[in-house]
């Protein structure tokens, strides 16, 4: 084998392994190897010999030549888990708390919902940051991945809006549908969807799974994207929970407050939480910089 | 050789190369290379790239040969140092051990 198919190689091979900035740095350096190495006599071969196949080499060039090993190497530690199980289940909390249930008479403005909507992206996001510490950068191929994912979650965010204003509008003519003798034709279009919000809520939450899973492999705007995803996903967990209640006059009195409520339960502990993060890395960072 | 072992040893012949001297990354795989039948430069590579990665050595980019590519001249940190102390400390108890054990 000689230099140039080596070297061709050698790039092909790390493509599929490494960022751009990773494969250009190598293989200048093997450009320089290849260089001495023939004005210290030796032939093409003898040197593509000695570096090995360029796959292998790819490969464990790709293992070895990012971040601080020492916390590469650590696995998942208990307490790790522990929070991500405790906030995996907060995530679809609001499903379980009957106060959310019948959110048409009660509105969840207590301290405790609050502050957990506030621990939920906070814990998320401490994980993540865990975790991309530990992490190789993604795979070139796979990167598709969370580009992907975003694009369908503004999507699968429009299609729940427009069903969550759906819902409201037929709670709100309901009474209407009642004195028509049409109460059937409500409630299948109420029914049909409601089960439309959830299964795209299940969606909406697979994809913030894998924009988390993009974030551990160290992709930032998966990382930044997860903040309005988390807050748009519990907004959405309330208003569904909200309105399936809200089909009597009396709820509808509810109502305005009701959806302010949810926004503010939702949004406001996720862009807190963001602000939190943002505000920690930034000081790291500068503490970094320091050092 | 294998695994854990050879990574360390690597690193203790990388950062000895190092400490001795700025010196660059073909002299450092050919030094070691030349030392172990049988290993590919591209293995020392990946350590000494870690090793970068890691703060125990640092690099400065010169000119390379005439006409060729830029090229990295690496030297030891004072972390590296400390890595280096204590790997030799590793080394020498590993090596006392296996004398007392009469392996040769």
């Amino acid at each position: 084998m000689g230099r140039e198919t080596y070297l061709r190689q050698l790039e092909t091979a790390l493509r599929k392994e490494c960022p751009e900035p990773q494969v250009k740095d190598i293989l200048s350096d093997y450009e320089d190897f290849f260089t001495t190495g023939i004005a210290e006599g030796k032939s093409e071969a003898e040197l593509c010999t000695e570096f090995g196949p360029p796959e292998q080499a790819a490969l464990e060039l790709a293992k070895e030549s990012t971040g601080d090993t020492r916390l590469r190497n650590k696995k998942w530690s208990v307490p790790v888990i522990v929070l991500l199980v405790i906030f995996s289940v907060a995530a679809i909390w609001p499903f379980f708390i009957p106060e959310i249930q019948a959110i048409g008479q009660s509105v969840p403005t207590g301290p405790v919902n609050f502050w957990l909507a506030l621990l939920f992206p906070l814990a998320l996001e401490s994980i993540l940051i865990l975790w991309a510490s530990q992490s190789t950068p993604q795979k070139k191929a796979l990167r598709w991945i969370p580009h992907v994912s975003i694009v369908l979650t503004v999507l699968i965010t429009a299609v729940l809006a427009l069903l969550i204003f759906f819902t409201f509008w037929i709670s709100q003519r309901s009474a209407l549908f009642e004195a028509e003798g049409s109460f059937d034709t409500a409630h299948v279009l109420m029914t049909a969807t409601y089960r439309g919000t959830v299964i795209s809520e299940i969606l909406l939450l697979v994809l913030i799974v894998l924009l988390m899973l993009s974030a551990i492999r160290g992709h930032e705007k998966a990382r930044w994207f997860l903040f309005p995803d988390t807050a748009l996903l519990t907004l959405f967990l309330n208003l569904t929970g909200f309105l399936s209640n809200v089909s009597t006059a009396s709820g509808l009195n509810h109502a305005a407050t009701g959806v302010a409520s949810c926004f503010l339960w939702a949004v406001l502990p996720n862009l807190t939480a963001a602000a939190v993060w943002w505000a920690i890395e930034k000081a790291i960072s500068i503490r970094r910089a320091k050092a | 050789m294998s695994g854990q072992m050879k990574k360390g040893i690597l690193e203790l012949c990388i950062l000895h190369e190092v400490a001795k001297k700025e010196t660059y990354g073909y002299e450092i795989l050919n030094a070691i290379g030349g030392v172990f039948p049988g290993m590919d430069r591209s293995t020392v590579y990946g350590v000494l790239r870690r090793l970068n990665a890691d703060g125990s050595t640092a690099a400065r980019t010169g000119d390379g040969e005439s006409g060729g590519p830029q090229r990295k001249y690496y030297r030891i940190t004072e972390a590296g140092q400390a890595a280096l102390r204590e790997l030799t400390d590793e080394w020498n108890a590993v090596r006392g051990a296996a004398e007392k054990l009469g392996i040769s």
